[in-house]
């Protein structure tokens, strides 16, 4: 497909719309609330309408845009139709979001800052999937990063801190690890477009690979590294929480497309390009896809608060993506089907699950309950709420119909076929699996409806409620999208989908089955009646027993296991180390004081005074200090043991310490010189 | 055009003439001494401006002091990188100096005011000396006024923190100047110059006959500058001097002095040198692994300190680090890194010292712990700080990323991944000790506990300054680096 060339600078704006506007929002007092809605509102409605009008210029080709002399590189913006899949969901998900906001957060405190970082993060995120060169992508990647942060800790309670905090200091070392990989890359190719490079990467492919996969694997929330996901999604304001858990982990989806699909493929025909790497990358990335998608199933059945719930039901769906993706990648030229899958799941995530975090908004927002124990038959208070709501979990639990059916279709699909051409044990269990994991979807789903909507009205809970229009509409829209798009699945994969698989460079045989893809034949209907089956024989016996109750030991959880003792462990190491180089030097001072203070006994009675004032103040000064006052005493005793000499003669005080650090440096480096050169 | 061609001598005639008339000023003429400073300062920093454009233009050129060639007489030399050595000491001290007015006032008393002009003055320079001579006693010299007057512009608060850590100070940094002047006698005994270029020309040969002197005289050397600059297991002194220090001293101290040490090694490494004794043996091996040490335990140390400026001061160590690591990785990329750091880390510690001088002079608090929600009620110095801490952290947007970026691929360039991992590392570990404090500051939930004075505009001003200054190193950071990198090349 020969691709048309634009340059334009509308995708600038787009990004620079929204952060010009937040920075300028910030300077509005405190009071200004209108302004400042309308501030977002048009800055997001700006954004969205700008992306849409890059529509046409997206099936027919790219749009550059280029902004040289800023940062080191330039700023280069690169949008094809897969950025522009990525754009049209943001904004469109940030639009919705925003709406909400102005009823969700009217009883919120530091409203101001909470617009501004709000509109700020959208133009950051923007650039991260307009972004045509992997330092662009990672300035804005970072942006993005430090933005959120601010909406994540927005209630700034005990528990919000601890889960930003945490989000923090995955994201910084996700962010150096991704900045490693580009050095690496730079160093390597001595450019940073995205382009094919794989031969080029000689025996460092490995570690680029690796540490691009920890950059955006953090941000997407792939086990091992989804820890900060479940507490950082649930403490946010609802909203936020949609975007987070709909747009911002999809940056890191977005990262891992580009780098194993891009990056990591040969460039051009007859090249000499490893296959076997991409084969085995491909197969690992599937693999993590699996069991993240598996254990974020089981973790979320077994949780009780509502927003928990979508967060780990947020890591396994980002399980079904990364599982598409990986197929596409070891399938090499043959995996469109998985790639246009997990594209298609992007897409469908984004929409039920900011629709869902926004529905489950609407009822924290006013029964200020999050905990599926005190909640229960609000079908009867809000209608609306309780049916958009469960069209938009029928779309996650795959439900021929409505808009995650196709997708899953699509990557169940992809794994089928992976198996039926290598014939590999392993893909086969695979896709076993990955039926499990979607019976569960649908057992996690089933007992949050169960929680919320049906049931007895707790007496608390028992008046009457009302929302606002805004609320009301966003949530029909969301759920209408949720409608639309599983009604008329072929629509979207023709649209966009197929399109983005072909600037990708996947084959035509493997791109032909797309094309009128029957959904609604008996076939992948018949699939998914075998889920809903499945899902009934796990969730009436396990419910009727209280399964779901159980909480997992904590050997079981990743954080206690490794993330937490591991820097514990490395920071003992240097503290435990200077603790006892401190501890000696203290008792080397108070072994001279000692004997200070003995000889001056016997000095004549004229000096008293003085001397025991300043032996009194030595004292307090010791014991004030005395915390370690035990441990320094069995010091002593093992110091005695260990060296013995003389201290009234030799004490390192009246020794100069650091003339001493001087000379013995001087010495080791004479010693290293001295030895080299003769 | 007569007076500009001693444009080289004039600066340091300036800086040393004022240094010498501000305590009659300040006896005489009260109001007039604090703007005369400014003034010279600005006067010197439009000549250095002044003599960068002409080394653009007509390339490296000589000034003989008196007129007098070089065997006999004082040489000195402007090329690009001293020129910009140059300009960042007086553009720097300028603007801590406009800070510093207010900020004395309340931490010092006032008839000393004047001789902490004239300290001042004689460590802006004495650093600029250091930046354009060309001759060894001389940087000998300049080195001993420098050590005396930074000892002395600590002690001047007269307190007992201050007054035992200058000392600790004066005789450390003694020690260091001492093998200094060994080092250079050693030099001098087998080449008969002081002058740095006849001592290269004569070097190789020397090296040949005498090595042992040579190996001892590097050595020396490296002590030597270590010291001064607080090179890993030699900064002992650093955390003291530069936390009971008055703030515009620890800002000046921090941001400036311990920089102009890394320059000397650099011009002793790559000027005075001969490329063969580099080659034969590891000094920067050495320079690398003590400065790896340093940026990571300086950071660690960091981590536990309760005391703001002390903990600043503990970051200095990491940060010198990575101007060494530059100097070390001997490779012009990493080099470009590492002088960019060199003006990034001199604006971004510079800030924070002053940030830090606002806190204490508003509230008089120290602590970190008791800074929680003090963004409420120092907006804009928190903001700066964040900043800053940012440019340390190396977030992009800041000229904190610009020079790790430049220093990561110089040790890419020679194939070390493993200084990568360092410079990412502690990263990381600056991320751990900074971000706490911001988050504190802007996030916690109780209102801040103390009493808060208003800041005055005179405090404020520099610190919106630095902010955009280092935003637009971060941003615009082209022009620097191609001219790091022309002058760089004169060296290799």
């Amino acid at each position: 497909m020969d691709s048309v060339l634009f340059i334009s600078y509308v995708p600038l704006y787009v990004v620079l719309v929204p952060i010009i506007t937040s920075i300028s929002l910030y300077f509005f007092p405190e009071s200004q609330m209108l302004v400042r809605k309308a501030g977002c509102f048009f800055a997001s409605l700006f954004s969205l309408g700008g992306v849409i009008w890059l529509m046409p210029y997206m099936l027919e080709g790219y749009v550059y845009c280029y902004l040289i002399e800023f940062m080191q590189f330039g700023l280069f913006f690169k949008v094809d139709i897969i950025s522009w899949v990525f754009a049209f969901l943001i904004t469109l998900v940030y639009f919705l979001s925003v709406i909400f906001s102005f009823s969700y957060m009217s009883f919120e405190h530091n409203l101001r800052r909470y617009y501004s970082f709000l509109i700020f993060t959208l133009g950051a995120i923007l650039g991260v999937v307009f972004a045509g060169d992997y330092f662009s992508l990672f300035i804005f990647f970072e942006i993005m990063t430090f933005s959120s942060f601010v909406l994540v800790i927005h209630k700034q309670d005990r528990e919000a801190m601890q889960a930003g905090s945490l989000y923090l200091y995955m994201a910084i070392i996700g962010g150096l690890a991704l900045l490693f990989a580009i050095l690496l890359l730079y160093g390597c190719t001595g450019h940073l477009d995205m382009v094919p490079a794989l031969e080029v990467l000689g025996n460092q492919r490995f570690s680029i690979l690796l540490l691009f996969m920890i950059g955006f694997g953090i941000k997407a929330g792939l086990i091992p590294l989804h820890i900060w996901l479940p507490l950082a999604h649930p403490v946010a304001p609802s909203p936020a929480s949609a975007l987070l858990s709909g747009i911002m982990i999809k940056a890191g989806a977005y990262g891992i497309l580009r780098i194993s699909l891009i990056l990591f493929r040969p460039a051009g025909e007859g090249s000499t390009a490893d296959w076997a790497f991409i084969f085995n990358s491909g197969y690992i990335l599937m693999w993590i896809g699996i069991i993240t998608m598996l254990a974020g199933a089981l973790m979320a059945l077994l949780q009780s608060n509502t927003k928990r719930i979508l967060a780990y039901s947020s890591i396994s769906q980002m399980g079904y993506i990364a599982t598409g993706l990986g197929v596409a990648i070891f399938m090499g030229l043959e995996g469109a089907m998985g790639f246009t899958g997990s594209l298609y799941h992007i897409a469908n995530h984004a929409i039920f699950k900011a629709g869902l975090f926004s529905m489950i908004g609407v009822v924290y927002m006013l029964t200020h309950e999050l905990d599926m124990s005190r909640l229960g038959g609000m079908a009867r208070k809000m209608p609306l709420v309780t049916l958009t709501f469960l069209i938009a979990a029928l779309g996650i639990a795959g439900i021929p119909g409505f808009n995650g059916f196709a997708s899953k279709t699509l990557i169940h699909d992809s794994l089928l076929i992976a198996h039926s051409d290598l014939g590999i044990y392993g893909i086969f269990v695979a896709e076993r699996v990955f039926v499990i994991a979607s019976a569960l979807t649908i057992c996690y789903f089933v007992k949050l409806f169960h929680g919320v909507f049906l049931g007895q009205v707790p007496e608390k809970l028992d008046h009457k409620y009302s929302l606002s229009l805004s609320a009301n509409f966003v949530m029909v829209v969301f759920a209408a999208l949720v409608l639309i798009t599983g009604l008329f699945p072929n629509l979207l994969l023709e649209l966009l989908f197929i399109p983005g698989a072909q600037i990708l460079g996947f084959s035509d045989s493997s791109l032909q089955p797309l094309f009128g893809f029957g959904f609604f034949e008996w076939y992948p209907l018949r699939k998914m009646l075998v889920v809903i089956l499945l899902a009934l024989l796990i969730y009436m016996p396990a419910s009727a027993r209280g399964w779901f109750d159980w909480t997992p030991p904590p050997w079981l959880s990743i954080q206690k296991v490794v993330f937490k003792p591991l820097p514990q462990l490395i920071l003992s190491f240097f503290f435990r180390g200077f603790n006892i180089n401190d501890m000696a030097m203290g008792q080397f001072y108070e072994h001279t004081d000692n004997d200070n203070n003995k000889r001056e006994d016997y000095l004549g009675e004229l000096e008293i005074f003085p001397d025991s004032a300043h032996d009194e103040a030595g004292q307090s000064a010791y014991y004030t200090s005395g915390k370690g006052l035990n441990r320094d005493r069995q010091l002593k005793q093992h110091f005695r043991s260990f060296f013995w000499w003389d201290q009234d003669q030799w004490t390192i005080k009246n020794l100069n310490f650091d003339n001493l650090l001087l000379v013995f440096v001087l010495g080791v480096i004479l010693f290293i010189v001295f030895s080299y050169g003769s | 055009m007569g007076l500009t061609n001693h444009f080289p001598a004039l600066i340091l005639a300036i800086l040393l003439g004022i240094s010498f008339l501000s305590p009659i000023l300040f006896r005489w003429v009260r109001k007039a001494s604090a703007p005369a400073l400014l003034l010279s300062l600005f006067l010197a920093l439009v000549m250095a401006v002044y003599l960068l454009i002409q080394t653009t233009q007509v390339g490296e050129f000589s000034y003989y002091m008196g007129g007098w060639p070089p065997p006999w007489g004082i040489e000195l030399k402007i090329n690009l990188i001293r020129a910009y050595m140059l300009i960042v000491v007086l553009a720097v001290s300028l603007w801590i100096m406009v800070y510093a007015l207010k900020d004395l006032e309340h931490e010092l008393k006032t008839d000393v005011l004047g001789w902490y002009y004239t300290l001042y003055a004689l460590v802006v320079a004495s650093m600029a000396g250091m930046a354009l001579t060309n001759d060894l006693f001389n940087l000998f010299v300049l080195m001993e006024i420098c050590a005396i007057s930074a000892c002395a512009i600590i002690s001047i608060k007269e307190d007992r923190a201050c007054l035992e850590a200058s000392f600790k100070y004066l005789i450390l940094s003694a020690m260091g100047t001492g093998c200094f002047l060994l080092g250079v006698a050693m030099v001098y005994m087998v080449t008969g110059h002081m002058n740095y270029d006849l001592v290269n020309e004569y070097l190789p040969v020397a090296v040949e006959q005498y090595p042992n002197n040579m190996f001892a005289a590097s050595a020396l050397f490296i002590v030597a500058f270590g010291t001064k600059a607080a090179l890993f297991p030699l900064h002992v002194w650093l955390p003291d001097a530069h936390a009971s220090a008055p703030s515009p001293s620890s800002a000046m101290l921090s941001g400036l002095v311990i920089k102009i040490y890394a320059f000397g090694l650099f011009i002793v490494f790559y000027q005075i040198f001969p490329r063969s004794l580099l080659d034969s043996i590891p000094l920067n091996e050495i320079i690398l692994w003590l400065s790896s040490m340093g940026i990571m335990f300086g950071s660690i140390f960091a981590m536990v300190q309760v005391d703001l400026k002390k903990m600043l001061a503990y970051s200095s160590i990491g940060q010198i680090g990575y101007v060494f690591l530059g100097i070390g990785l001997d490779d012009t990329i990493a080099m470009t890194g590492g002088f960019y750091h060199l003006l990034v880390h001199a604006i971004m510690k510079s800030m924070l010292f002053m940030c830090a001088g606002v806190i204490i002079y508003t509230t008089g608090i120290r602590q970190i712990k008791q800074l929680g929600g003090i963004g409420q009620v120092l907006p804009i110095t928190m903001i700066a700080f964040t900043i800053g801490s940012a440019s340390m952290i190396g977030i992009p947007g800041t000229g904190g990323l610009i020079s790790k970026w430049y220093l990561a691929l110089g040790a890419l360039e020679i194939g070390r991944p493993i200084f990568v991992v360092i410079i990412l590392a502690s990263s990381l570990l600056n991320a751990i000790y900074y971000m706490p404090i911001i988050v504190n500051a802007f996030m916690q939930q109780e209102e801040f506990a103390y009493e808060v004075k208003a800041v005055p505009r005179q405090m404020l001003i520099p610190l919106i300054i630095g902010m955009i200054a280092i935003v637009f190193l971060g941003v615009f950071s082209r022009p620097v680096i191609v001219l790091l990198e022309n002058g760089l090349q004169l060296f290799f």
